[in-house]
């Protein structure tokens, strides 16, 4: 342990005075497979998307392997829920990327695009399209910053230390040494099967 | 790692609230619909959830801090690199919880100014020391067992932002949890030792865990706004009573004894004596166990815990240190770092 943890000094005076607003979010997406679609992985608050970017890569880009990342300013997000309120702002026309929920249990991943005037007329569009879903984005493609297809995001090195898989085997070992069967399915009850 | 039963909930209706309204939220509740921010909520409900969510956020990045001491003293590079990834967790999802604050009204500066200020709370078990690394372990197999058991019923809300990062957190404790699991499985197949380095070990922790659900329940509970409005789904006894039936067991199989202690203003163990009402009910299944001390508890939230200050003015020495960082990002004026 550190010297500072250690010895932290007894706060004196008032706190140093609030530096302007909260930082800005961004929406995260990474594409798991050479070709395959974008699917949500998160969000995070940065100044700009340059900060935005560098903290996905580190964050979401080690959460899972992935080839690529977008990232997107919440407000540039425009959907049928109640989170993203979408612009009816009409303008030249633009290339509108579409992302679907299909089912609560699911994530949003990217579609097809769709070239509009205003965000509404592309999600109407999209919803005509594809009615039969939880949720629909639309996003400017020119929104979205994206990594190069060649970028290297995951780190070549074993990281089954930072998932419950990477210990699930090892561990299932090490209980049956010392526990029945039943008691330990009973344990192994309330354990999040998902994520293993 | 923490969920946030311990948060001194206490939301009352307002007598002012639109019955109307108020009656077709209430039935889009019973109904299992989800709440979104900018729905019609009673004020109640929005100060409830924002007190909720906030405490939640607090109890993240506190929670780290602990643990964060362990880093450098980790038994094994593997033992290192899953310890930061698992604190660097802890951070992110106080992020999350912030950012689902932020959305019900209050800027997170506000929410850290307060939280070092002592304005807001964070969870109790986050006061109690961590002096050898079998309090690193029992930290990730007691407190994140505590967690998951608690967050899964959580994420049964009805607040859909809250509801949402629930589900996502839970994914990743259950890796901390995995880990914990891991750590103590080793701890008690090696050497007397180290058997005894756990035991201490959870001697310190099982009363904490226990606590971790919060006091117990009134006897309307049901019926008051907190479960009526689903910000929370399952009674604290109750979830108590389930880590005991799952971590009991298991504990004794491993080997460990069950103890009620006594403990020193150092949060350490200073008498014990084996838990003489910890038996199976053949007929029910539930495992008996004696209470937490209630008072301790009570002390705790006061402010009277081992760590409180410790926690708190870490906490301050942080802020402090990143001013310069946040002027450097949001005003473009960097200065000087503070001498370290």
């Amino acid at each position: 342990m550190s010297k500072r943890r250690q010895n932290v000094p007894e706060p004196e005076g008032d706190l140093p005075a609030p530096v302007g607003s909260d930082l800005a979010p961004y929406v995260v997406f990474t594409q798991l497979k050479k070709d395959g679609p974008f699917v949500y992985a998160g969000w995070l608050d940065a100044v700009d998307a340059a900060m935005a970017m560098f903290f996905a890569r580190e964050h979401y880009g080690q959460d899972q392997k992935c080839t690529q990342i977008w990232t997107i300013p919440r407000p540039a997000i425009g959907g049928t829920d109640a989170d993203h309120p979408v612009s009816t702002a009409e303008g030249a026309s633009r290339t509108y990327r579409v992302f679907r929920q299909r089912g609560e249990a699911t994530v949003l991943s990217s579609a097809e695009t769709i070239d509009a005037t205003s965000a509404a007329v592309a999600l109407t569009e999209a919803v005509k399209t594809d009615p039969d879903v939880e949720v629909t984005w639309v996003v400017a493609e020119a929104d979205i910053a994206a990594t190069g297809p060649d970028d290297l995001i995951w780190r070549h090195t074993d990281q089954t230390y930072r998932l419950a898989r990477g210990y699930a085997k090892t561990v299932r070992e090490k209980w049956e040494r010392v526990r029945n069967q039943p008691a330990l399915a009973e344990y192994e009850k309330e354990e999040l099967k998902e994520a293993f | 790692m923490s969920g946030s039963s311990n948060v001194g909930m206490h939301v009352d209706h307002d007598l002012h609230d639109d019955p109307e309204k108020l009656a077709e939220f209430e039935s889009r509740v019973a109904d299992g619909h989800l709440i979104e921010h900018d729905d019609w909520m009673p004020d109640a409900y929005r100060k409830g959830m924002l007190k909720m969510a906030e405490h939640h956020a607090n109890s993240e990045i506190i929670g780290a801090l602990p643990e964060g001491e362990w880093i450098t003293r980790a038994p094994s590079l593997r033992r290192k690199l899953a310890l930061t990834a698992k604190v660097q967790d802890e951070v992110g999802h106080g992020q999350m919880l912030y950012r689902v604050s932020q959305d019900l009204g209050k800027s997170r500066d506000d929410m850290l100014r307060d939280l070092i200020t002592g304005k807001t709370k964070y969870h109790n078990v986050f006061n109690y020391p961590a002096p050898t690394w079998g309090d690193i372990a029992m930290i990730q197999w007691l407190i994140d067992g505590a967690a998951i058991m608690n967050q899964k019923t959580l994420a049964d809300g009805a607040f859909g932002p809250y509801v949402r990062t629930m589900k996502r957190i839970n994914m990743e404790e259950a890796f901390h949890f995995k880990s914990g699991e891991d750590m103590v499985l080793t701890l008690m197949s090696g050497t007397p030792r180290q058997k005894k380095m756990a035991q201490d070990a959870f001697d310190r922790w099982w009363y904490p865990s226990l606590m971790f659900f919060g006091p117990p329940d009134k006897p309307d509970a049901e019926n008051l706004p907190p479960m009526k409005w689903r910000m929370k789904t399952v009674k604290n006894d109750e979830l108590r009573q389930r880590f005991v039936d799952r971590f009991a067991p298991a504990a004794l199989d491993l080997g460990f004894v069950i103890n009620v202690v006594e403990k020193d203003a150092d949060g350490l163990v200073v008498a014990k004596r084996p838990d003489e009402q910890l038996r199976q009910d053949e007929t029910t299944g539930h495992y008996a166990f004696t209470e937490p001390d209630w008072e301790e508890f009570y002390r705790v939230i006061r402010g009277g815990g081992p760590c409180n200050r410790q926690r708190l003015a870490l906490r301050r020495l942080s802020y402090e240190q990143g001013q310069w960082v946040r002027r450097a990002i949001l005003q473009g004026q960097a200065g000087l770092p503070p001498a370290a």
